[in-house]
């Protein structure tokens, strides 16, 4: 993906994957609405889809990537958080794939919606 | 209204071959106009200009051709605001004749289908059934959407256009034939007052609004399909070399479908469709203790996988089907359904019985995520596993877990031993769930097949060649002495 905005594309992507993959690990060990359990499986699927768009050299510094939400955010409030930081508007160049996952990502905040 | 399959003036070889539904068309239009706002460069500007009037009519006409209880005046608005900009177009000769905006001309084709669809089979104040109702609000939702993006992209590409011309005309104080600051400014003030309308309407229905679609009732056939791809192709892509993303996935569909799945078999028990004693004594807890094994080796792998998680292709879309063909049963317009929902949409004992399948396959698939967690090729970001050894194992009174090069750089390392036993472990309890899961459901209907994952017996051993004596039962209620 290229990267022609000052603002960085990439790392806006790479900050919708730090909180897609926060998102799915809040189910708890054991128990729990199974809701929540498939909202948080879905957040890994939309993260992994948003990962592959990805090149594989941000892999080592995904870790470092801050991402700003309060420690008792829901998988829902992640959800919608990482929707509101996805790229929307872009001039010029269009990879496909991104259109895609903002629309499993959009179908991902219907579902939170309803759960939450 | 948005399952309606019809085709009227498109020509018959395309009408035979295309089956796309009202909801199909509407949701096309709303990727084309997500496109739209990928390609928005200045020199776009004018084809966009000619094509959103288009878009807002089409919209206009798809909005007005299926009933409203609401009567809400938005679209209308709209409607009415981009009549008035195509007159003054005609007036001031700006954008001028010449090609649309393929994008929006997609999305103009998209609602004008849909509505030529409703049109004839529907008249538009034919009174909604509830459910209907919904599916109507759902509709306009989306058709709101789509406006709404169309708006924004077009406003985006004449705010850019315009900003261009001003450059241009404070530098050489003239512009080129066909070219209009202030026409293009006045269309950027009347595309910002319509999106500004779209927005409005939009605020508390977006995304929530589309829960009410209708749904079509569900493949019987697909919750199978589903439940066996998935089971190979987790044995495929663990049996290959995975990475811990991929274990780690695989952990997190198969505790998607113990609990949704779970949710199923109860509501075939709820209805009598299943033995309800059984499931209450046996299976409710058997799958309990499947969900919490799941749930531990997940958690550590989740600490151990990092944020990197590349899935394997194969094994994210069949775990994407399988989770889609469980909440396609166990979900519902509100959200959770309830057993009567769930037996409407699909037949319960089936279902009960793929579900069944699907868990006890845990036990060989237990198998073959130890072998995949102890292959010493296995590994993992060296901060990751840092972290996950001092969240899991014993720390080591000699030595680091992680070599500190390794980590400062965090690269990939081999899982340090005490990790890849608790690992071990864990898969251990999955398949011991697995085993009780599969005896606790025998009366769904579904036996395992021994695997070749397991440990091999051929009775060399001397233990494998001793009589075996099950346990002595314990001692039971009336039975103290």
């Amino acid at each position: 993906m290229n990267d022609s905005n000052p603002g960085g594309r990439t790392t806006a992507w790479m900050r919708v994957v730090a909180i897609l993959t926060l998102a799915a690990d809040t189910a708890p060990p054991r128990g729990g609405d199974p809701n929540l359990h498939s909202l948080a499986l879905g957040a890994q699927i939309v993260a992994s889809h948003a990962l592959a768009l990805l090149p594989g050299e941000v892999d080592g510094v995904l870790e470092d990537v801050v991402i700003d939400v309060g420690p008792a955010a829901t998988v829902g409030d992640l959800i919608r958080a990482a929707n509101a930081a996805a790229p929307r508007d872009r001039n010029g160049d269009g990879p496909g794939g991104a259109v895609a996952v903002l629309a499993a990502l959009d179908a991902l905040v219907v579902e939170a919606e309803v759960v939450s | 209204m948005t399952t309606t399959t019809h085709a009227s003036r498109t020509p018959a070889s395309r009408r035979l071959d295309d089956e796309r539904t009202v909801g199909d068309r509407l949701l096309e239009a709303d990727i084309a106009v997500r496109e739209l706002l990928w390609d928005a460069p200045p020199d776009t500007a004018k084809a966009k200009a000619r094509s959103w009037g288009e878009v807002v009519e089409a919209a206009a006409e798809l909005w007005s051709s299926f009933p409203d209880r609401t009567g809400d005046p938005s679209m209308d608005r709209i409607h009415k605001l981009t009549v008035g900009m195509h007159r003054t177009q005609q007036r001031t000769g700006w954008p001028g004749p010449g090609e649309g905006d393929p994008h929006l001309e997609r999305v103009t084709e998209n609602l004008s289908r849909a509505t030529e669809m409703i049109s004839s089979r529907r008249h538009p104040t034919a009174p909604l059934s509830e459910l209907g109702h919904l599916d109507s609000e759902a509709a306009r939702t989306r058709i709101m959407h789509v406006v709404y993006v169309a708006s924004h992209g077009v406003g985006q590409s004449l705010w850019q256009y315009n900003r261009d011309l001003r450059r241009l005309l404070n530098a050489k104080h003239r512009l080129n034939q066909g070219q209009s600051a202030d026409q293009s400014h006045n269309l950027l003030v009347r595309v910002g007052a319509a999106e500004q309308l779209a927005a409005s309407y939009l605020q508390g229905r977006w995304p929530a609004g589309l829960n009410g679609q209708h749904r079509d009732p569900v493949e019987p056939a697909r919750l199978e399909q589903a439940v066996a791809s998935w089971d190979v192709q987790a044995r495929r892509t663990l049996a290959a070399a995975p990475t811990v993303a991929d274990v780690l996935f695989t952990v997190k569909v198969e505790r998607d479908l113990t609990l949704s799945g779970g949710r199923i078999v109860a509501a075939a028990a709820d209805l009598g469709v299943v033995d309800a004693e059984q499931h209450r004594q046996r299976l409710e807890p058997a799958f309990a203790q499947l969900d919490e094994a799941w749930g531990r080796l997940g958690g550590e792998l989740e600490q151990l996988a990092g944020r990197a998680r590349r899935v394997d292709p194969e094994l994210l879309r069949c775990g994407t089907e399988l989770r889609a063909s469980l909440r396609e049963i166990s979900a519902d317009l509100g959200g959770q359904a309830g057993p009567a929902t769930m037996a409407q949409r699909a037949d319960l004992q089936a279902a009960s019985l793929e579900v069944h399948r699907g868990l006890i396959a845990a036990v060989d698939l237990g198998f073959v995520l130890r072998d995949a967690v102890t292959d010493p090729a296995l590994t993992a970001p060296a901060r990751s596993a840092q972290v996950a050894c001092l969240l899991f194992a014993d720390q080591p009174d000699t030595a680091a877990w992680v070599d500190a090069g390794d980590a400062y750089a965090n690269r990939p390392v081999p899982l340090p031993d005490a990790l890849r036993q608790s690992l071990s472990e864990r898969s251990a309890s999955v398949v011991a769930a697995g085993l009780r899961v599969d005896s606790a459901g025998s009366f769904l209907g579904a036996t395992r097949q021994p695997s070749t994952a397991g440990p091999v017996i051929d009775g060399r051993a001397h233990e494998e060649r001793a009589i075996g004596l099950p346990p002595a039962p314990g001692p039971r209620y009336g039975c103290d002495r």
